[in-house]
């Protein structure tokens, strides 16, 4: 039994499923980290994908152009972005509700779109002849036994993913825009006495953050897999967020935990053949996800409990 | 002050009663652009619940689940938690009051007793789940929408690998359990129809969260915490047993939906994919503005709006998926804080104004 599995084809296939899964997680969590830097949580990470999924293979069908269909699958989820900034920051409507209710319409708004252009409700496969983004051998790396077969061949958005890590680090870093977000994130009053608009940096974090999530749409329907299926994400975007959190909106950090829960979604796939139950090998990764929030919320919480005891002994000592 | 607030109540409404309006223009508009029979599919959308006894019967019907989501989402709402496990609550509740139907089924129990004794186990396994995302937000402070989300997923899987495995009927050809006893179901109570008695316990759940709500001590300090829980933890309120309350009760209601639904609608657990009524019970909450005794309305707002899409679904060709789009218009619009916003403010302007301006003019008299 163990022999099937322990083996250096098997570990290389099994590492790259890992990195192809954790691709979307990237990117979303990425594109979390600016809303989460501005001091917002981004919960229409979800339906930012979906509206781009569905739009990468709108646009890469009708024009039969990978750009345009990838600039299609950007422009849909900044489109939902930009609806949620008017909702939530001009007509004052709850951020939290604003989300959800985006993520609803976008869920059954998809579904409409797709049976308007594709006559059936379930899947554009057979349909659309949208176009699917390239994959790329890296011409060294792939003779290395394990390493290769789990770095190389995989589709070019999930090297841009791990690239983008670095530029995200740049941009809150370095750059004036990464700056401001943060300064409105720690403390809006501060931010606006200094004559920065707060309402327009957290519309511009969530701009961002809509870019991201079009390009992990369009892996999810350009890459991934080569269609667009009604409720493709589930709950992608929410396991992103998490990894976001959990993280603290640092890159590497929400990169590894985006990561860690590609792991375990891959580890429910490797798991699906073998003779254990498939509906509780499913639900695997969505409890993984909440035993990890939960742990990851006790070790900060003693964290900051030890820091007050810590605080309260030097305060005695005085 | 009071001449406030009534201008304050009227723009409420009238919040509500445009983003209605808006909505179902668009919704004609839309049907006007893709139908190819469009004045057949706006008379339907607009008449059709009305027009048969069946179809009025399916929209009082549809009520029920959306009364019960509907409490459920109100007591969360109040107090500002959107944790959304009511979703898979309803669902995994249906499962295991369908598993404890055949369990109990050798006690005998008689047509009434059975159905209340399930309707109960609905809702202890409703308030138990719910705890979780409560806990984990109160006590951890785990954002409670990210765990009742992934909950909802694990709870469909859990659903499906118990119908799978322990009361699945492999002599019908569709995935279903096995036929639910006689004994267990709620009667219908109006003939020719599947109207039956969950409507009656719909409505006391309704009364019951209102009660609780706006008349308890605990219901004013779960509504207290959720307009400004700084305030209330300063005026002496514990805020991690009140909203933890919240939190359980509404999954309680939900919990309480899933096995009414079943008994009353279904012969035999076969839902394999996550019902939507959860979600749907947001949008109810927001219409009835948190509170439980509009819940009614808007349950029947939203029925009628359901049903006529399903109507224009299957007598046309337009899906009925756009009401989904509509839903969101109507949830942000009635929630949004600026919409129509100008207006009150200079109404209320005006009223402070002409009750200055009178103020002398009784001083000199």
């Amino acid at each position: 039994m163990l022999e099937t599995y322990w083996n250096v084809e098997w570990i290389g296939s099994f590492l790259f499923s890992v990195i192809r899964i954790s691709t979307p997680l990237i990117f979303a969590a990425l594109g979390a980290c600016f809303t989460k830097k501005a001091g917002l949580l981004n919960m229409a990470l979800e339906s930012m994908m979906l509206v781009g999924a569905l739009c990468g293979v709108l646009a890469s069908a009708a024009s039969q152009s990978l750009f345009l269909g990838f600039l299609g699958a950007v422009a849909g989820a900044v489109a939902i972005a930009g609806i949620i900034c008017y909702c939530a920051f001009f007509l004052k409507t709850d951020l939290y509700l604003t989300s959800i209710s985006i993520n609803l319409a976008a869920s059954g708004g998809t579904v409409f779109i797709l049976y308007l252009v594709c006559g059936q409700k379930s899947t554009s496969a057979g349909i659309l002849k949208s176009l699917t983004i390239p994959k790329l051998t890296i011409p060294l790396i792939e003779k290395i036994p394990v390493l290769g077969a789990a770095v190389s061949g995989h589709n070019v958005l999930t090297y841009v993913a791990f690239f983008c890590v670095f530029l995200v680090y740049f941009l809150l870093k370095k750059t004036r825009i990464g700056l401001r977000i943060k300064s409105v994130g720690e403390n809006p009053h501060a931010a606006e006495s200094v004559g920065i608009s707060v309402r327009r940096i957290q519309t511009i974090s969530f701009l961002i953050s809509g870019v991201f999530c079009g390009c992990a749409g369009a892996f999810m329907s350009m890459g991934y897999v080569s269609w667009f299926a009604r409720d493709m994400l589930a709950g992608r975007g929410f396991i992103s967020m998490s990894a976001t959190n959990i993280s603290n909106a640092s890159p590497f950090l929400s990169m590894l935990s985006a990561m860690m829960f590609g792991l375990s979604q891959a580890i429910a796939n490797a798991l699906q053949i073998t003779s254990a139950p498939a509906e509780l090998v499913s639900a695997l990764p969505y409890i993984m996800t909440i035993l990890l929030v939960m742990l990851f919320a006790l070790i900060r919480i003693g964290r900051r409990r030890r820091k007050m005891a810590k605080l309260a002994g030097a305060i005695q000592e005085e | 002050m009071k001449k406030t607030r009534r201008i304050e109540t009227m723009f409420e409404i009238l919040r509500i009663v445009v983003a209605m309006g808006i909505a179902y223009i668009l919704a004609m508009l839309v049907l006007f652009l893709i139908s190819e029979e469009p004045l057949e599919a706006i008379r339907n959308f607009a008449m059709g619940p009305l027009s048969t006894k069946r179809r009025f019967s399916s929209m009082l019907e549809l009520m029920i689940p959306f009364m019960f989501t509907g409490s459920c989402m109100c007591m969360m709402y109040s107090a500002n938690r959107f944790n959304l496990v009511g979703e898979g609550v309803f669902l995994f509740s249906g499962c295991i009051i369908t598993f404890m139907a055949f369990v109990l089924e050798p006690l005998g129990l008689s047509s009434i007793v059975f159905p209340a004794v399930l309707i109960a186990i609905g809702a202890l396994t409703g308030g138990i789940i719910a705890s979780v995302p409560a806990v984990a937000r109160e006590k951890l402070e785990v954002n409670e929408v990210v765990v009742s989300i992934m909950m909802n997923y694990a709870l469909l899987y859990l659903s499906n690998y118990v119908l799978r495995n322990f009361m699945l009927d492999t002599s019908i050809t569709y995935s279903a359990s096995f036929a639910l006893p006689e004994a267990s179901r709620l009667a219908g109570i109006w003939h020719g129809t599947r109207l039956h008695m969950g409507i009656f316990v719909a409505i006391g759940a309704v009364i019951l969260s209102w009660l609780f709500l706006y008349h308890t001590p605990t219901g004013l300090s779960i509504r207290i915490c959720g307009l400004n829980a700084e305030f209330s933890r300063y005026s002496g309120i514990h805020v991690v047993a009140s909203c933890m309350i919240a939190q359980i009760l509404g999954g309680a209601l939900a919990g309480m939906g899933g096995a009414v639904q079943i008994l009353g609608l279904y012969d035999r657990f076969q839902w394999d994919s996550l019902t939507q009524y959860g979600f749907d019970g947001l949008l109810v909450s927001v219409l009835a503005k948190r509170n439980p005794i509009l819940v009614p309305v808007a349950a029947f707002l939203l029925a009628y709006l359901r049903i006529g899409a399903d109507i224009v679904n299957y007598s046309t060709d337009v899906p009925a998926e756009f009401v989904s789009v509509l839903q969101a218009i109507i949830i942000l619009l009635v929630a949004a804080q600026e919409f129509l916003g100008r207006y009150k403010s200079k109404a209320i302007f005006n009223a402070a104004r002409k009750s200055m301006d009178k103020a002398p003019a009784k001083e000199a008299n």
